[in-house]
């Protein structure tokens, strides 16, 4: 009988192939990014 | 009410920017209407656009404020032409909508950097080359309805080229050696904080972004009455850049969100009183990028990256929760609206009046 951190693990590593994930973890990434950057600039935002 | 005469140096960017934009929208929306009438997920190829298209542009707009030799414009238009080809001529659906979706994000990125940048401080430039998008979706989504052939596609392409390099001219110095280039974008409130001005320009870009499939429209029947929507659509947009400009971007940024607000929710069934709601509804889209713009001087193509994360992020929902029913999506737009007009009232700063704060 499967274990629930079976069931989970299946579940996650199904979900991650689909296209849906990608697409997520792309824009998690550019959001990531974007943010850093802002931070950056106005770190050094200088008058 | 005092009415300043707008600034009309270099607006010349914004008109040529104005078509560089209208020919992108179209080749994106001639292929995407393309591409999601045989495919068998067409939510996922919308989704998929939305998020390629859009998220993108902070990061190639952060790397094209850092690298202004690169003639993203150029680029951006170069990629439009071979997604159309490889979409025409072998159907590789994704690989060219990707490619599409790259070239879009690099066209928008240099418009809001050309438009921005030799502004000194007026929306006008920005707002005029935005306006261009809502024509360019509609005549593409119309295009795709016809058997247009390949040609004419890379044709209108190739025509938005010679534009594009016309609106560099305008980058000439000393606007392109500025370590600063759009200092005169001071419409933040300085005693907020800069990231919560941005995070607050943001929700409004999210709600309005949501609120525009909200909108009720049961007068829309015909495909004249759709072209006529995306009309006052683009005038809008372009209106409430130059109306920012005369008459001050709060008075017009809270204004119009409030007068749209009636003529949106009494328009369901009447064209007329829609399409003036639909106008005023679009007269914002300038004021977010000006805000956030005044926040990063030294970066308006990350900044303009913060308003199309912002679009994706209200549209996004559409595609899994939608409000039905007409009294739950007027409910819907007036929290909204509250919310949009709460927003811009902290973060903006007032406006000038004889160069004074009024």
């Amino acid at each position: 009988m499967e274990s629930w951190f079976e069931t989970v693990s299946s579940a996650l590593l199904h979900y991650v192939r689909t296209p849906v994930f990608v697409l997520l973890a792309v824009f998690a990434v550019i959001v990531a990014l974007t943010v850093a950057f802002a931070v950056y600039e106005i770190k050094h935002d200088r008058p | 009410m005092e009415v300043k005469k707008p600034n009309t140096k270099n607006l010349g960017t914004g008109f040529l920017y104005f078509y560089v934009h209208f020919v992108t929208e179209l080749i994106c929306f001639f292929v995407l209407s393309s591409c999601i009438e045989s495919a068998p997920v067409a939510w996922l190829i919308a989704v998929a656009y939305d998020m390629l298209a859009f998220t993108p542009q902070s990061v190639i707009g952060y790397v094209s404020d850092r690298f202004r030799r690169i003639p993203f414009g150029v680029i951006g238009l170069a990629l439009l032409a071979i997604a159309v080809t490889l979409q025409q001529t072998a159907s590789l659906t994704f690989v060219s909508l990707t490619i599409l979706c790259l070239g879009n994000a690099c066209t928008h990125v240099n418009g809001a950097e050309v438009t921005l940048r030799t502004a000194n401080g007026s929306l006008s430039h920005s707002a005029i080359f935005v306006a261009g998008g809502s024509f360019g979706v509609i005549s593409g989504k119309l295009l795709a309805a016809l058997p247009a052939p390949l040609w004419l596609l890379l044709l209108l392409t190739a025509s938005a080229v010679p534009f594009a390099l016309a609106a560099e001219e305008y980058l000439k110095k000393p606007t392109e050696t500025d370590p600063v280039p759009c200092r005169a974008f001071r419409y933040n409130d300085p005693r907020r904080n800069k990231y919560l001005v941005i995070l607050l320009s943001v929700i409004v870009v999210i709600c309005r972004g949501y609120m525009a499939y909200g909108i009720p429209i049961s007068w829309r029947k015909t495909t004249l009455q759709t072209v006529m929507l995306f009309c006052f659509m683009g005038v809008g947009k372009a209106l409430g850049g130059v109306f920012s400009d005369m008459f001050g971007i709060k008075k017009t940024a809270v204004t119009s969100l409030m007068l749209a607000l009636p003529f949106l929710l009494f328009g369901d069934n009447n064209m007329y009183v829609s399409l003036l709601g639909v106008m005023f509804f679009s007269m914002t889209m300038s004021v977010t990028l000006a805000v956030i713009v005044s926040v990063l001087p030294k970066a308006p193509g990350l900044a303009f990256g913060f308003t199309t994360i912002g679009l994706f992020l209200g549209a996004a929902p559409v595609f899994f929760i939608k409000v039905k029913g007409f009294l739950p999506n007027c409910i819907m737009l007036t929290v909204m609206t509250a919310v949009c007009v709460g927003c811009m009232l902290i973060s903006i700063r007032k406006d000038e009046r004889h160069g004074k704060l009024v």
